[in-house]
């Protein structure tokens, strides 16, 4: 659990913001108030078109709020939020680099040497178990494959924060099950903060320290319900505990994911 | 390899076919281009002479060219040509499509005005470049360079556009400079819209650099036909054609064999 006391890793003071469509204004996110831990893990569940992912283009900072700040670590995010990790459905892996080139480009642009960088970069491929696909390209390796690759790239410069954006979104259930076990044995190692984008209820509670709910456009704030499993977690096998039930039903109950078709 | 004689009998059968298939496309090629020019050649006594020639004559005339150093003389003016012409627009295109691709503003700014210049047909702009740079190789050049420029420049171009804004929102998350975006993710990813561009300028590079020869010229091939055409010598205009097709060829050849090299590089 991440201690009460540290200062927030972000946060969200009032957020909202708007999109204009044929001269008319439409908010997106509307007031949006949040305090994230720091080294916390936490999911955003929400129905599609919630603003999840423009909230996080914020946090980002490749987007600006129009109302209220987003604050990083005790700044205002102005411009892009360098250092942060960054993962989203699609896996932005350079289809020209092999994986360990790949794997090594966070290192590079941070001037690592090479020798170091390349060591770091093996040493997180083993740990995703795709050290012995290090020359291969991305297109050549499998889907579970290249979101492993992406996961390795993201958190072999260690960045204090992850952003996740249903980094899972598009694999099948028994492969994005074995992607969130080593999700969790990677994070609980770590402890970094985590703010993790679902759909996936189940996905939300089994990572999680805790479950921001959004509403329906305009996305505002409905519910933060702190999950109070035990860790270190086995997210397959805690699917299964009465506690985990439990949450699951005061979740759904919170959320208009029952009447929701898709998507986020 | 010990066990070559098995060789034979491991090839799958999926891929022999596809090999007896090639086979016989290359065969059939031949025996189709032998029988059209066998045609011609049977046929040629029923034409006049001054409008078509015949086949054997196509050739003597070119033998006597290759060996009189009339072939190689102008050749050698096409050639330069075109590989300066083609150079040099390549070059202005892709460094103007990078930039305009990473600056949309200017690219909106510039926008009509290239659009019109790209509307005019080059053949067009021959007259002024003639007046502008006198008749010899510049205007030729700049013609061809011209043709070829806005091929290029506008796959350069698309190409920058439609680079994968995510990879660069990774990597600029990631710390890189707007040099490292260019470098590390624009350029690689307009890589074959690029490449693309280079090869479909090829024989617009033949053209820009003959329509200059056929406008003013005293060598070149395009001099050739056109001289061969003034003095009603049709077997003269034939090879000259004849002699373009191989030079577009051998330019198409090239460049193919360049852009499956380097984009085996990029991969």
């Amino acid at each position: 659990m991440p201690a009460a006391a540290a200062p927030p890793s972000i946060r969200l003071d009032g957020v909202s913001k708007w999109f204009f469509k044929h001269g008319k204004r439409f908010a997106a996110l509307d007031n949006i108030s949040a305090e994230i831990a720091d080294g916390a893990f936490v999911a955003l569940v929400g129905p599609s078109g919630c603003g999840k992912t423009t909230l996080f283009n914020m946090i980002a900072g490749f987007a600006r709020a129009d109302r209220g700040h987003v604050i990083y670590h005790g700044r205002p995010v102005e411009s892009p939020n360098i250092g942060i990790g960054y993962m989203t459905q699609k896996d932005a892996l350079l289809p020209w680099r092999s994986v360990l080139a790949n794997v090594m480009l966070p290192l590079h642009l941070q001037k690592i040497p090479q020798t170091e960088a390349r060591k770091r970069a093996l040493d997180m491929l083993q740990r995703v178990g795709l050290k012995s696909f290090a020359e291969h390209l991305p297109r050549e390796l499998s889907g579970g494959m290249q979101k492993r690759a992406a996961l390795a790239r993201t958190l072999v410069f260690n960045p204090a924060t992850l952003l996740m954006d249903e980094p899972f979104g598009n694999v099948d259930i028994q492969l994005k099950l074995q992607l969130q076990r080593e999700l969790m044995s990677l994070w609980e190692n770590a402890r970094k903060t985590v703010v993790f984008v679902t759909h996936d209820l189940e996905e939300a509670i089994a990572l999680s320290d805790q479950v921001i709910v959004l509403s329906r456009r305009p996305g505002r704030i409905k519910a933060v319900v702190p999950i109070e499993l035990p860790r270190p977690r086995d997210p397959v096998a805690i699917r299964f505990e009465a506690s985990f039930q439990a949450i699951h039903r005061q979740l759904w109950d919170l959320t208009d994911i029952a009447t929701e078709d898709e998507d986020g | 390899m010990a066990d070559t004689t098995f060789a034979e009998d491991m090839i799958d059968p999926a891929i022999a076919a596809e090999r007896r298939r090639r086979n016989i496309i290359f065969a059939a090629r031949i025996i189709v281009a032998a029988s059209a020019i066998l045609l011609w050649e049977l046929m040629s006594p029923h034409f006049d002479r001054l409008v078509i020639s015949s086949p054997v004559e196509i050739a003597a005339r070119s033998w006597e060219w290759a060996k009189d150093g009339t072939l190689y003389l102008n050749l050698l003016v096409t050639g330069e040509e075109i590989l300066l012409g083609y150079v040099a627009g390549a070059i202005a295109a892709v460094a103007l499509g990078l930039l305009l691709g990473s600056y949309p503003t200017i690219a909106a700014i510039l926008d009509p005005l290239l659009m019109a210049i790209y509307g005019v047909p080059k053949i067009a702009f021959g007259p002024l470049f003639i007046v502008w740079f006198g008749i010899n190789l510049t205007p030729k050049v700049v013609i061809c360079g011209v043709t070829v420029f806005f091929f290029i420049f506008l796959a350069t171009y698309e190409g920058v556009r439609n680079v994968d804004r995510d990879l660069l929102r990774t990597i600029r998350l990631m710390g890189a400079t707007r040099m490292q975006e260019r470098a590390l993710v624009v350029i690689p990813g307009a890589m074959p819209a690029i490449l693309l561009g280079l090869k479909l300028a090829i024989p617009e590079a033949l053209v820009g650099a003959i329509v200059g020869e056929l406008i003013v010229s005293n060598k070149g091939i395009g001099y050739l036909i056109e001289y061969s055409a003034s003095q009603l010598d049709s077997a003269g205009v034939f090879a000259g054609l004849f002699i373009l097709m191989i030079l577009a060829v051998v330019a198409n050849s090239a460049v193919n064999y360049a852009t499956k090299k380097t984009g085996r590089e990029m991969q």
